[in-house]
């Protein structure tokens, strides 16, 4: 009788569909010149898609007339709350095509916030102050890591198939790869990541060029 | 009681800070409102403006200057010049663009503009409606036009309703990555750092330092301005009709050039690499002077600026030094004035400012057949209360000292509520 059981067990087993095993991406990135900035790896494209999770807040402050932290990242569908801690009035607003918005002009104490649906790279800047600048990067999913400070990031429970990933920093030009995950194994890439150009001046929300004196 | 009143008074002052927030916007989705009107051609407009309104009230006849009549206290003048006054005519000023409360009597007949005339009585006025126009096509040009309204009324010795085309210019930025502009027509002055702030909406208290008036005339000509090394150096150049004077007593520029000698002002600023913001700059202008033929009657000014800011605080100072050789051809006005005026801002809430500012003016300006003798301290209190973006209230307390020559009751209160858009 208990041979019959442990035979029956073997034959359920052994009918149902092999689930694979996740693997990982896992490696360093190396920045040239500007260290020490956020820098983000992240997912871009999947054999499939990631199960959504709860939206999240972060915070973006306006403080002695500089965005602060100058980058941060959030997933799709989280919230950036700007709040203005200076006692005069900011705006904020981006013109990044697919990602524009106008926050408009608040005063010091007020926070306001902003939804973030399109992943992207979102250029946020002020209206009154033309040197507040400021970096957001919106990145689809969970499948995202913010590198430490040695320089290295995992990237795991990803299933198996050919992803394409970003190593992204606000001061550095993103580096995209393709990967290609393996059931229950580790692939190791690693990213160089070289300095941006110079970001030019950018204009108003009007699209006009900032006020006549600087 | 006491503590309930002090809780209420503490849950209005952190008002602002407790304001809930508005509901999330959603990137992408855009903008809310009209930025500009969409023209042929890829033209986009856009209108600016505000007006300025105010309540003054001034100590004596609302002048600020005495003839010396009999040139008891400078004798040393008898047989030199008609007429000797003491003091400031424009010491008094009770508004943005440095309208004195009154400018006396006229006279010696001299043309003048004198835009109040309130004899020393307290008086609501209208400072200024401005108007502007601002149009950019692409991202290379931009066309601005700003016109300013005076509502006054017409009387001997007064033009009554005044209007002024205060900027009119081209800008071009013909590199994107380069922070390099030029402009061409009428635009803002090159010398100091008061002119950014000579307009009402963007002046923190009420009205300009006693140096102002030769500082931030808007010019007509060709000027560059580019900044460099992240712009923390800055270089503004321009070559133009006139100087930066906005002297009304004594005239020292004219729209239309008067000679063919041209006026070359700049200045070089650098933001120095410190924790809070730190900008020092140099300026200087020399050239013809302005309201007469000769080409080589000339006129200079030299100053030095500074500005300090640190979280709520902003420091401003400004000293120069100027000339003007006078004489010549139609006896133009002679100048030599030195001044300096430091400024305090503080934002004390996020809709509460305070301001402290002094500034002297020494001057010896001889426009013929008056010649006016200043030596004027001031001290300035205000206080400043941003109701919103667009609607501001400021009340300002000006106590003049005539360092040399008779005292005179001079002070002036003054207030301002400008609504913009």
């Amino acid at each position: 009788m208990r041979n019959r059981w442990f035979m029956l067990a073997i034959a359920v087993a052994a009918a149902l569909p092999a689930a694979a095993a996740p693997g990982s991406i896992s490696g360093t990135v190396t920045p040239v010149g500007g260290s020490g900035q956020l820098t983000v790896v992240y997912v871009e494209k999947a054999p499939e898609a990631a199960p959504r999770t709860a939206p999240v807040r972060k915070d973006l402050e306006q403080k002695d007339t500089e965005f602060q932290p100058r980058a941060t990242w959030v997933r799709a569908g989280d919230t950036v709350q700007f709040t203005n801690l200076d006692n005069f009035y900011h705006n904020v607003f981006s013109p990044t095509p697919g990602n524009e918005f106008d926050l408009g002009l608040y005063r010091g104490g007020v926070a306001k916030s902003l939804e973030l649906t399109r992943a992207g790279e979102i250029d946020v800047y002020c209206n009154i102050h033309p040197n507040m600048k400021a970096k957001l990067l919106v990145v689809p999913d969970d499948r995202s890591a913010q590198v430490a400070a040695d320089g290295r990031y995992s990237l795991s429970g990803l299933p198996p198939g050919d992803y394409v990933i970003v190593a992204w920093s606000a001061v550095h030009e993103p580096v995209r790869r393709e990967v290609r995950v393996r059931a229950g194994e580790t692939t190791r890439s690693d990213f160089s990541l070289k300095a941006r150009g110079a970001a030019g001046l950018h204009l108003n929300k009007n699209g006009e060029q900032y006020g006549r004196y600087r | 009681m006491r503590n309930a009143a002090l809780a209420l008074l503490a849950s209005a002052l952190l008002a602002p800070s407790l304001r809930a927030e508005d509901a999330p916007v959603r990137a992408g989705e855009g903008g809310r409102g009209l930025a500009h009107l969409s023209l042929m051609d890829g033209v986009r407009l856009r209108l600016t403006g505000y007006v300025d309104a105010g309540f003054f009230a001034t100590q004596g006849d609302g002048t600020a200057y005495v003839r010396d009549a009999g040139k008891l206290l400078h004798p040393e003048y008898q047989g030199v010049v008609p007429w000797v006054f003491l003091g400031d005519p424009w010491g008094n000023p009770v508004n943005a663009q440095g309208d004195s409360a009154d400018l006396g009597l006229d006279r010696t007949n001299v043309p003048r503009f004198d835009p109040i005339q309130s004899a020393g009585h307290p008086s609501f006025l209208v400072n200024m409606v401005d108007l502007g126009l601002a149009a950019s096509i692409g991202e290379s040009f931009f066309f601005e036009t700003s016109i300013g309204f005076e509502p006054r009324q017409g009387r001997l010795g007064s033009s009554g309703d005044q209007f002024d085309v205060d900027l009119a210019y081209l800008e071009w930025v013909p590199f994107k990555a380069v922070d390099l502009h030029v402009f061409a027509g009428k635009f803002e002055s090159t010398f100091g750092i008061e002119y950014r702030t000579r307009k009402a909406p963007d002046r923190f208290g009420v009205t300009p330092s006693l140096i102002s008036r030769y500082t931030v005339g808007t010019v007509t000509g060709l000027k560059v301005r580019g900044g460099f090394f992240d712009q923390r150096v800055t270089v503004n150049l321009a070559v133009t009709n006139g100087g930066t004077f906005t002297e009304k007593f004594a005239h020292f520029f004219n729209e239309v050039d008067m000679n063919g000698g041209k006026t070359l002002s700049g200045r070089v600023s650098v933001v120095l690499p410190l924790p809070f913001t730190a900008e020092i700059g140099a300026s200087g202008e020399i050239g013809a002077q302005d309201e007469q033929p000769s080409d080589t009657t000339v006129q200079w000014l030299a100053g030095a600026d500074l500005r300090l800011s640190a979280g709520n605080a902003t420091l401003k100072a400004e000293i120069l030094r100027g000339h003007a050789d006078g004489g010549g051809i139609d006896q133009a006005a002679r100048l030599r004035v030195t001044g300096w005026y430091g400024e305090l801002q503080y934002q004390l809430l996020p809709w509460l400012g305070l301001l402290g500012r002094v500034d002297r003016r020494k001057a010896n300006l001889l426009a013929f057949p008056n010649l006016y003798l200043t030596d004027l301290l001031r001290v300035t209190g205000g206080v400043r209360f941003d109701i919103s973006w667009n609607v501001i209230a400021k009340l300002e307390y000006l106590h003049l000292v005539e360092v040399t020559g008779p005292e005179l009751a001079d002070d002036v209160f003054t207030s301002s509520v400008i609504f913009k858009f």
